[in-house]
């Protein structure tokens, strides 16, 4: 009876650890290390079938002869569960070893004699496997594949729960159209490099991007090719900038790029390049080619000083509709009338 | 002689219904009801050559039931009846050992081996 309540005391920590805050498998450590009270093993091992990630945790004295085993075995088990040829070069494995109270002192060098395996499962779909190894014949038993399974849902269970989690983070901050941020998370985004650009006393330049006639586009080849165009631009924005540089949909057909610590010459020959790659690669794929052109328009600090990310996003709208005005296919940058009498509350 | 056939057949596959409820409720018990459903479900997706019969077998997390079977195969020759049942509970029996090794067909094999014996008996009468 106390030998029972010991395991389920036991089995109820390591529920506890697989939903705490650190998700499987990076706390696969602390998970295995519990686990090695519960059954007589060496290793314990999750494979991942959507990243190919094979995560190892055995006791600091198993060798690499074992770890081999476990890894050909549990590999071998997610290959028969989902019937698929997993392509083993690409696996990536990650070995994590620490001591297993349970095992007490001595070498557990020896082969792998039991192996257990349970697929985690998401209604029907394998997302994975994990398993059980021992350097024992005959390691486990029934009760022991009942705590087994019992600790497997619940990891399926909460690598469902980060899954809906992760994508509903990325819905709150991407747009699911262009994949590209929304406007809420550069909002915040450009909230966050105002205040350091006053701080720090950086260069801090915003672009905002226009497609041309982009009602002319969905009124003839209709929206699903309008869709397709914000997405093709979508692609040209992000290959033409650089690697701190935050690209989002501003709303419509419109973008916005910030741009830390460049100057309005530096945004200039960004945008610029943005103007010539979308004016140069016609959307392909549809029936006929789509020419397609941009209009640009920045405003950079310190040629103004904005009071909010509001004004910065005025300055630069005006810059657009100036560039608009000339004709199109054009970038124009923000230059004040007259200089301001003092330098704004951001930089001084 | 085709009545014969017939009453011969169901008793064949209610002796199967009540082997694989007895699997069902005891396995369901080690591993859970969802786990054994996609089990089962993969043992009948992996077997090559899947029978009607197969593929009447209905599976849920409620349980495993040969209710179609029993329905729709009451003039299908008792051998392909045995032959199919036989062959999807042996390959059922090769899954558990794929990843549990001989955990789960340690707890079978006391009610399931006379089962198959008594199936084997009522074919070669």
């Amino acid at each position: 009876m106390r030998i029972i309540f010991k395991s389920l005391k036991i089995l109820w920590s390591i529920i506890n650890a697989i939903h705490s805050n650190v998700e499987l498998p990076n706390n696969i450590e602390t998970v295995g290390s519990k686990l090695s009270y519960l059954f007589d093993i060496v290793a314990f091992s999750i494979l991942l079938r959507k990243d190919l990630d094979l995560h190892i945790y055995c006791d600091e004295s198993t060798s690499q002869l074992f770890v081999d085993e476990v890894a050909r075995n549990t590999i071998k088990t997610l290959t028969f569960l989902t019937g698929e040829q997993l392509p083993t070069n690409q696996i990536c494995t990650h070995v994590q070893r620490g001591r297993f109270e349970s095992r007490g002192m001595g070498s557990s060098s020896g082969r792998l004699k039991s192996h257990i395996s349970l697929p985690l499962i998401d209604e029907g779909k394998v997302l994975g496997c994990t398993s059980l190894s021992s350097d024992h014949t005959n390691a486990f038993d029934a009760q022991a594949l009942q705590f087994f399974s019992l600790i497997t849902y619940q990891m399926a269970s909460s690598m469902k729960a980060s899954q809906v989690l992760s994508s509903m983070k990325d819905m709150a901050i991407y747009d699911t159209l262009t994949q590209l941020y929304n406007r809420r998370y550069i909002n915040q985004v450009l909230e966050a490099e105002l205040r350091k650009s006053s701080l720090e006393k950086t260069p801090l330049s915003i672009i905002m991007v226009d497609i041309d006639h982009f009602k002319a586009v969905n009124d003839r080849y209709g929206h699903d090719e309008g869709d397709r165009a914000l997405i093709h631009i979508a692609s040209l924005l992000k290959g033409a900038l650089r690697k701190h540089d935050i690209v989002a949909r501003f709303g419509g057909e419109e973008f916005i790029i910030v741009l830390p610590k460049a100057m309005m010459k530096d945004a200039v020959v960004i945008a610029e390049r943005i103007r010539r790659s979308v004016e140069a690669t016609p959307l392909s794929g549809s029936k006929e080619k789509v020419h397609l052109t941009v209009s640009l328009g920045i405003a950079a600090i310190p040629v103004v000083w904005p009071e909010s990310k509001e004004e910065l996003i005025k300055y630069a709208d005006t810059a657009l509709y100036e560039a608009k005005g000339k004709g199109r296919n054009r970038v124009c940058f923000y230059v004040p009338t007259s200089p301001p009498a003092t330098k704004g509350v951001l930089w001084g | 002689m085709g009545s014969k056939k017939t009453n011969v057949n169901v008793d064949l596959i209610d002796l199967y219904s009540s082997l694989l409820n007895e699997i069902w409720g005891k396995v369901s018990e080690l591993i859970g009801e969802s786990l054994l459903e996609f089990l089962i479900l993969l043992t009948i997706d992996r077997t090559p050559d899947k029978s009607l019969i197969l593929r009447r077998i209905a599976v849920s997390e409620a349980g495993i039931s040969l209710e179609t079977v029993r329905n729709q195969c009451q003039d299908t020759p008792l051998e392909d009846v045995h032959r199919a049942l036989q062959g999807f509970t042996k390959n059922l029996f090769n899954v558990f050992t794929a990843i549990t090794e001989n955990v789960i067909n340690r707890e079978l094999f006391s009610t399931v081996l006379p089962k198959l014996r008594e199936a084997e008996k009522m074919i070669s009468r």
